[in-house]
């Protein structure tokens, strides 16, 4: 019978799941890569009852792993042995992949980031800081507006070998740039690919600032799906980047190999609710702690009337 | 007002200090001074985040985020008294200048805050002794006709104001604070003093290192030299800047300092000073120790912040358990 560790990576775009072999780092049973829609819950429900029906059982979890920006609510929500930031999680899961990799790009819905690494050990790292001109849900949005499947973005920007300039500091000018090329007559082709440099362009000039990029150089995250990108990236660093397998779910793979290494250092057993939890109707709601002047944020899980978690204070009285 | 003219102001016999900015300057115990002409001084609570709400709200929108809170102070500060007391720090000593924003600030709250109030205030140039002396003499002659408490008081503040901040215990100057070292090492914290101070400003970030079983210790550890001298480390002349050169001085202490792993600076966004700083620092600590820039201001979001200082600890919690394994 074969036993599991679960990764799950719950960002602003994508909620990813994978099951990997409790007996080989390198196997991933299942790979999950669902669309958030703003709804982690949602699809982190919808993501569990998947692997219920394909026959998965609780028990052989051995242990669970969770990361993105909603790892807290999940985390506390299914019993995680392992919360760890985004980071973390992306260079172990490139580690595993590929133990040599020395610079790993990587770019989400919300955020993008660049990991410097030396033997196999990550020792700098940059996210970006105030725009999001230079993720995903930026060519997301403008996928949408220039009614392109987001699946064929990239498909799109090769068709042209002269992609018009737009400015890519800020999503907002880029489009009113887009539209000013429209009405000047640029195929969609071209400012595609267009897009596809403004964002690398972004990327190098805010994320990567400063930053020495040594082969080999990982791209992963559900943007590394568009090889428009990954042209311009080649075309702007000139070195080729290596696109691993399971690209969109490292996350998801860092975090399972995480929840491994933290269940084979407690030694306990698996703090996982099992796949069942998600089924309860967890109430989720934002409170206002009005206990001081900080009047801090809380968020408070409710499960049949009763509160079973809440957290984001300063003081830390909430969180016991 | 001038010669004690102003009844409103003897009268009430308090003076109010917001605490903010070159409240954390330390250098000077204004309490004592204001005591010793008859008054008593009346201080803002912590911040808040309803300090930085009622400050935002007259502060102009380019500035940075600790003059807004300081705003927030001034405005809680004026339900107690009318009588304010901000100094006007233009200088720590010869050759170097505050921010413009603390030189200004006098002159940015009387202008900007539309309620009537008694400004008092005095420029300090620490370079230059006399002038300031002349200052402070005629800020003791606003508040009181006593001559004998007007020569104590000029006395205190020449006995007493230092041109750096000197809390830092004697022994400690050169080997650093005596210190614990954490379950899993020590880490600089780099900031302006008010930032170290005040959590609404650090956004209780030394908290979270204490979290994660890291100790800390802050950039006010590690005074500059007695003589102004070039950090000679970064092989540069020394900022313009007091505050520059304090942070200067202080990485170059940690960097210098086998105990200390990883530097974490924090700036805010619009701070000029900072900026040239942080240039520096990339360029020159990141191939040192692991060095991480948090730049912030009130937009900034818990989650991102917390993101990348626990990416920030793991990356050195990570290395250490990699050699562990290594021999």
């Amino acid at each position: 019978m074969n036993q599991y560790y679960v990764g799950v990576d719950v960002g602003s775009v994508s909620t990813n799941i994978v099951l990997l072999d409790s007996k080989d780092n390198q196997k991933l049973s299942e790979a999950l890569y669902i669309r958030t829609k703003g709804q982690p819950m949602e699809s982190l429900r919808e993501g569990f009852k998947i692997l219920q029906d394909k026959g998965y059982s609780s028990e052989d979890i051995l242990g669970v792993g969770v990361t993105g920006s909603a790892r807290v609510l999940i985390g506390h929500i299914i019993g995680a042995d392992s919360i760890k930031n985004e980071i973390t999680a992306h260079a172990v899961a490139a580690i595993n992949r590929y133990p040599q990799v020395k610079t790993v790009i990587e770019i989400g819905g919300q955020d993008s980031k660049m990991i410097i690494l030396r033997e196999g050990v990550v020792v700098d790292f940059a996210m970006n800081t105030i725009c999001a001109a230079g993720t995903g849900s930026f060519l997301d949005q403008q996928a949408f507006r220039l009614n392109i499947p987001i699946e064929e973005f990239g498909e799109f920007a090769l068709r042209t070998v002269e992609p018009v300039r737009i400015a890519g500091r800020c999503t907002v000018f880029a489009e009113t740039d887009m539209v000013h090329k429209q009405q000047e007559g640029a195929t969609k082709e071209q400012i595609v690919a267009g897009l596809c440099e403004a964002l690398v362009r972004n990327y190098l000039n805010n994320v990567a600032k400063g930053k020495s990029i040594e082969e080999p150089v990982l791209f992963q995250g559900g943007v590394a799906f568009n090889q428009g990108i990954k042209n311009a990236f080649e075309k702007e660093l000139g070195v080729q980047l290596v696109i691993p397998d399971h690209f969109n779910v490292m996350g998801a793979l860092g975090s399972a190999i995480l929840a491994k290494e933290a269940i084979h250092e407690t030694n306990k057993p698996t703090l996982f609710k099992g796949f069942e939890i998600m089924q309860r109707n967890h109430l989720l709601k934002r409170v206002e702690c009005r206990d001081c002047s900080n009047a801090c944020e809380l968020t408070e899980v409710t499960v049949a009337g009763e509160i079973v978690a809440k957290w984001g204070d300063r003081c830390g009285k909430w969180q016991k | 007002m001038g010669n004690g003219k102003n009844k409103e102001l003897l009268a009430a016999k308090i003076i109010g200090i917001p605490r903010g900015l070159s409240y954390y300057l330390d250098n000077f115990s204004w309490e004592e001074f204001f005591e010793i002409l008859g008054y008593r001084v009346e201080y803002s609570e912590d911040s808040s985040a309803e300090t930085f709400a009622a400050g935002n709200q007259l502060a102009g929108s380019e500035q940075c985020f600790p003059v807004k809170v300081y705003y927030g102070h001034v405005v809680s500060l004026l339900q107690k008294t009318t009588n304010l007391f901000i100094p006007q720090y233009t200088s720590l000593e010869q050759g170097t200048y505050c921010c413009p924003k603390v030189i200004g600030l006098p002159q940015l709250i009387k202008n900007t805050i539309p309620q009537e109030f008694n400004l008092l205030t005095a420029e300090i140039d620490l370079g230059r002794e006399k002038f300031t002396k002349g200052n402070i003499l005629s800020l003791a002659r606003q508040l009181t006709w006593n001559p004998l408490r007007i020569s104590r008081a000029l006395t205190y503040f020449g006995q007493n104001s230092k041109r750096l901040p000197s809390k830092i215990p004697e022994g400690e100057k050169f080997v650093g604070p005596s210190r614990d070292q954490g379950k899993n090492g020590l880490i600089g914290v780099v900031a302006h003093q008010y930032a170290l101070q005040d959590s609404l400003l650090n956004m209780g970030i030394m908290n979270r290192l204490g979290e994660y079983g890291f100790a800390y210790v802050t950039s006010e550890h590690y005074p500059r030299p007695e003589s102004p001298a070039n950090p000679g480390y970064f092989n540069r002349r020394a900022p313009h800047w007091d505050f520059g050169q304090n942070i200067l001085h202080a990485v170059q202490g940690m960097l210098l300092d086998k105990d200390i792993r990883g530097i974490i600076f924090i700036t805010y966004f619009g701070c000029g000073i900072d900026a040239f700083l942080e240039e520096i620092f990339k360029d020159q600590v990141c191939d040192q120790k692991p060095y991480l820039g948090l730049t912030l201001d009130e937009h900034s979001g818990e989650a991102g912040l917390m993101t990348r200082i626990e990416a920030f600890l793991d990356m050195m919690i990570r290395k250490e358990g990699k050699n562990r394994h290594a021999d």
